[in-house]
């Protein structure tokens, strides 16, 4: 099979193209004048997306998501590959049989491909090998309370015990950085409910930007003295960001990534009780979602990751910023919110190299800058940078084709997601998925999910 | 006509894959993991090889008058000791001596490659006087390809130019979006440290370092890169040698500023020690900047895997020792500056860089090509391999171990600073622009064959 474009997105520049494809692979990059199967003329033809912070929740919690609906999300946000956190699924992914139970539950119905973060957890340095052996990316540590109980959050001595063994496997330790002693607890002293914690005000300060950066120093130190490869997962500060772009002029073996909320909205635009704002760590004041851009723009931080958490809207707890389950769901939307938001942007001098990475090029527009950030990145800290996440010959047949110019505003009911519960409700975004391949086959034609099931375990 | 490069190992800045190309007359038409059904005029049997982008050097001085002589390598024998190297494009430095025009310079240039570069070429323009005339000119310059110019920190009375002069002119491409190329040294402090040590009786080679501090280039390289700033332009500090120039470097990218810099092989293999080699030997590696010493080499070869460092061109300027350099034999400043250097980039970087473990092989075809095409207006013509770029394309075996002698390179000069060496990944066959240069160790090319290549702005 042959598509073609006037704009594919491949790995150093963008331009007309053919695409040749043979069970399931690029076999062959040619000129556009080929015959082609497939003319897309000047839809753009980027590489599938590859999101590495998916919380599916399955099993143990799929009334909350699932792999079903979790994956037909990815497939109509062109998102080809999903790494699954081992969090808030019951069991979580702590030791092999959890991996496996993960497993069985996925090869039901999985839409697109997916691979799994271990968990690093108090007292399961011993399970590390064996994880890395039956085949997870890496590693996923909380530093503060997680939210769910079977999924505790680790100290330094914990860390102490993992690192030496990740080190030495070569795989990263993602990190949810925030530290506990920075945060205020609010449930403390007990407070009259009524009426509930409406503004979003007191759940911000309670979780301030230093919470983040001294749990990233900490982090740092370790990565330094076990030469560990650690990421930090949702960067949500300017002072976090810079704190990074440090370490990482010194050289640490550190990458980090943002998620679209933290780069569309502001603590300012959230309205009282809309608790389908609330994550954590929590969207701030607009001058961290500029900071966050630049950092982007500058390889301070390496990648975009949805940190796709659903809950039941019941969870959610409308009015009430306290007692609402945090996270936000994006899987689908990921590609319209960036796009939207870095075309909304002026451009930095295209020929700024991304500082302190030896593999990263300049990059020279912005449909390659959405896959550096989005596919090739991702698909590199999940270890698939040899299959995922460029157009290139001998990858994966994994394509998003995409209108840069469509607009449309969301409406949360057409959403894939089990729960259709969005910050990004009534908002008008640019960029739409035509359609999705998955390895070489059409798994989603901008409206439905066109092959169900053909999603594969990596 | 149509050449299929068959059963190589295609590497760019980013991938590395089993592949087949073929050429369709001067361009790359199709890349794929096997074209073995596509017919061609002319087949190249890759079994075993890489197939690179050919090599970029954006350095060289061929037919230039210095010190009263002229470099020993003219454009015919110059380009073809490129092509010998897996080098197949060129930015050769034209020269306006004070009191003529640009358009003179320019001139000037045109005829000496013309009929004779068997490669690609284009020209940096070198400016030694300013004024409003010749600021005009350089708008000019900008529109006929010419979108670079060199201007010296060093040099004075001959090439240097006051701070008020090299700001205007770092204005001046803001707005016609060209870009400075900085020779980085205090060329006053440079002349009393001669003037001294010639007062003394300190004549020998070795003088010539000695009176060229590291310092030297590490405050012209800040200063350079602050006029930079303040003009809110781009910066090229061309051969970098020192490990403090580079800090000013690195400090500047951290930042984020858009500082580039080169460094070359000399200053990665060779050091202060060769100034020591006895009798008049001291002379072959009279340069500017000078060699430096053997311990910092390291810091350069970080900067470079590091990305603080973008590109490794040549500074090849060869004299010859009889006539040439013995022009100085009682007085190191009369030693012409230069060292041969075209031919044996892409071995030694090979050998040295990626063989040894400090630089990965995307790295090198980065640093080697890719990135010189991107900051200098020829990518993505020039520096990858995809569909629609020339078909500059070299066959590099990895494993062939060949001695760098005077005697069996093609540079035409009576001596060779790595005189015996050793190194393994050696250059078999060229194309240029589809043409067949070097076919297995042979010269197949043709003089007056390579263009003049009109670059782009940024």
């Amino acid at each position: 099979m042959i598509v073609r474009s006037r704009r594919v997105v491949l790995p150093e520049r963008v331009a007309p193209a053919s695409i040749h494809i043979e069970s399931g692979r690029i076999s062959r990059i040619g000129q556009y004048d080929e015959r082609s199967d497939r003319d897309v003329g000047d839809l753009v033809v980027s590489p599938g997306l590859v999101d590495t912070h998916v919380h599916v929740n399955e099993p143990g919690r799929t009334e909350w998501e699932g792999f079903d609906t979790a994956t037909r999300a990815a497939a109509a946000g062109g998102v080809t590959t999903i790494v699954d956190m081992p969090l808030n699924s019951v069991p979580a992914t702590t030791t092999v049989e959890a991996l496996e139970a993960k497993r069985a539950a996925a090869r039901v119905a999985c839409h697109v491909d997916i691979a799994f973060w271990g968990g690093v957890v108090p007292g399961n340095a011993g399970e590390v090998d064996a994880l890395v052996d039956a085949g997870v990316r890496g590693f996923k540590c909380f530093l503060v309370p997680s939210g769910v109980d079977e999924f505790p959050h680790v100290g330094e001595s914990d860390l102490r015990e993992a690192m030496p063994i990740l080190a030495r496997r070569g795989v990263p330790l993602l990190v949810h950085a925030e530290l506990p002693q920075y945060l205020t607890d609010l449930t403390y002293p007990p407070r009259q409910t009524h009426p509930p914690h409406q503004s979003y005000q007191p759940y911000l300060a309670s979780r301030p930007p230093a919470a983040e950066v001294e749990a990233i120093r900490m982090v740092v130190r370790l990565a330094r003295e076990f030469g560990a490869g650690v990421h930090i997962v949702h960067v949500a500060s300017a002072e976090a960001a810079d704190e990074i772009g440090r370490a990482k002029a010194d050289r640490v073996a550190i990458t980090a990534e943002t998620c679209p909320h933290y780069l569309t909205f502001a603590a300012d635009d959230i309205p009282d009780g809309a608790t389908e704002f609330k994550c954590a760590p929590p969207i701030r004041e607009a001058r961290h979602r500029e900071a966050l851009w630049e950092a982007l723009e500058r390889g301070v931080l390496d990648l975009v990751a949805t940190d796709h958490s659903p809950a039941p809207p019941s969870m959610k707890c409308p009015g009430d910023f306290l007692r609402a389950w945090g996270g936000i769901a994006s899987l689908e939307l990921s590609l319209a919110a960036m796009w939207s938001g870095l075309t909304g942007r002026g451009g930095a001098d295209p020929r700024v190299g991304p500082r302190a990475d030896t593999r990263v090029r300049p990059c020279v527009d912005e449909y390659q800058t959405i896959a550096r950030w989005m596919s090739e990145s991702p698909a590199r800290l999940a270890g698939l940078s040899d299959r995922k996440g460029r157009i290139a010959v001998g990858y994966d047949a994994d394509l998003v084709i995409w209108d840069p110019d469509a607009e449309r505003t969301i409406d949360a009911a057409r959403l894939q997601q089990r729960h259709k519960l969005t910050p990004y409700a009534g908002r008008t975004l640019r960029g739409a998925v035509r359609a999705t391949y998955l390895r070489g086959r059409q798994v989603w034609d901008g409206e439905r999910v066109t092959i169900a099931g053909s999603g594969q375990l990596l | 006509m149509r050449t299929l490069i068959k059963n190589g190992t295609v590497v760019t800045a980013v991938d590395q894959y089993k592949g087949d190309v073929l050429i369709e007359d001067e361009k790359i038409a199709v890349i794929g993991s096997t074209l073995a059904d596509i017919q061609a005029d002319k087949t190249i049997d890759a079994s075993g090889k890489y197939v690179l982008p050919g090599g970029i050097d954006v350095h060289t001085h061929l037919d230039m008058p210095f010190g009263g002589t002229t470099s020993a390598d003219d454009f015919e024998s110059g380009t073809t000791a490129a092509a010998f190297g897996g080098t197949t494009s060129i930015v050769d430095f034209a020269i306006q001596y004070r009191g003529q025009t640009l358009h003179h310079a320019c001139e000037t240039w045109a005829k000496k490659a013309e009929g004779k570069a068997v490669i690609d070429y284009g020209f940096h323009m070198i400016i030694t006087e300013l004024n409003d005339q010749v600021e005009g000119e350089m708008d000019a310059l900008v529109r006929q390809g010419i979108t670079s110019f060199k201007l010296f920190m060093a040099y004075p009375g001959v090439f240097m130019l006051d701070d008020g002069s090299i700001f205007k002119a770092l204005l001046r491409t803001g707005k016609n979006g060209g870009t400075i190329c900085m020779h980085a040294e205090n060329g006053g402090v440079i002349d009393v440290l001669v003037q001294r040590a010639l007062a003394e009786g300190k004549t020998a080679p070795k003088y010539h370092a000695l009176t060229r501090p590291a310092r030297a280039e590490a405050e012209a390289t800040h200063r350079a890169i602050a006029m930079s700033e303040i003009a809110d332009v781009p910066i090229y500090i061309v051969h970098l040698s020192a490990a403090e120039a580079l800090e000013m470097v690195t400090e500047a990218r951290d930042r984020g500023l858009p500082a580039f810099a080169e460094t070359c092989p000399q200053y990665l293999f060779l050091s202060y020690d060769n100034y020591e080699e006895p009798e008049f030997n001291g002379a072959k590696y009279v340069m500017s900047p000078p060699l430096r010493e053997k311990a910092k080499r390291d810091q350069l070869w970080r900067g470079l895997a590091f990305n603080d460092l973008q590109c490794i061109s040549t500074d090849h300027c060869p004299f010859c020792m009889k006539e040439q350099k013995e022009l100085g034999r009682n007085d190191f400043s009369k030693i012409p500056n230069g060292a041969p250097g075209i031919e044996t980039r892409m071995s030694l970087v090979y050998d040295g860089g990626v063989r040894e473990g400090r630089i990965t092989l995307n790295r090198f075809v980065e640093l080697t090509s890719t990135s010189p095409a991107k900051i200098f207006g020829l990518f993505p013509r020039k520096g990858t391999i995809a569909p629609g770029s020339d078909a500059d394309i070299v066959v590099f075996d990895p494993n062939r171990t060949i001695t760098l002698a005077a005697k069996t390179l093609h540079m035409k000069v009576d001596y060779n600073p790595y005189e015996g060496r050793r190194v393994t990944g050696a250059t078999d066959t060229v194309l240029s622009r589809g043409r067949l240069v070097i076919e297995d160790g042979k010269f197949v090319g043709r003089a007056g064959s390579g263009s003049f290549l009109k670059r782009a702005t940024r």
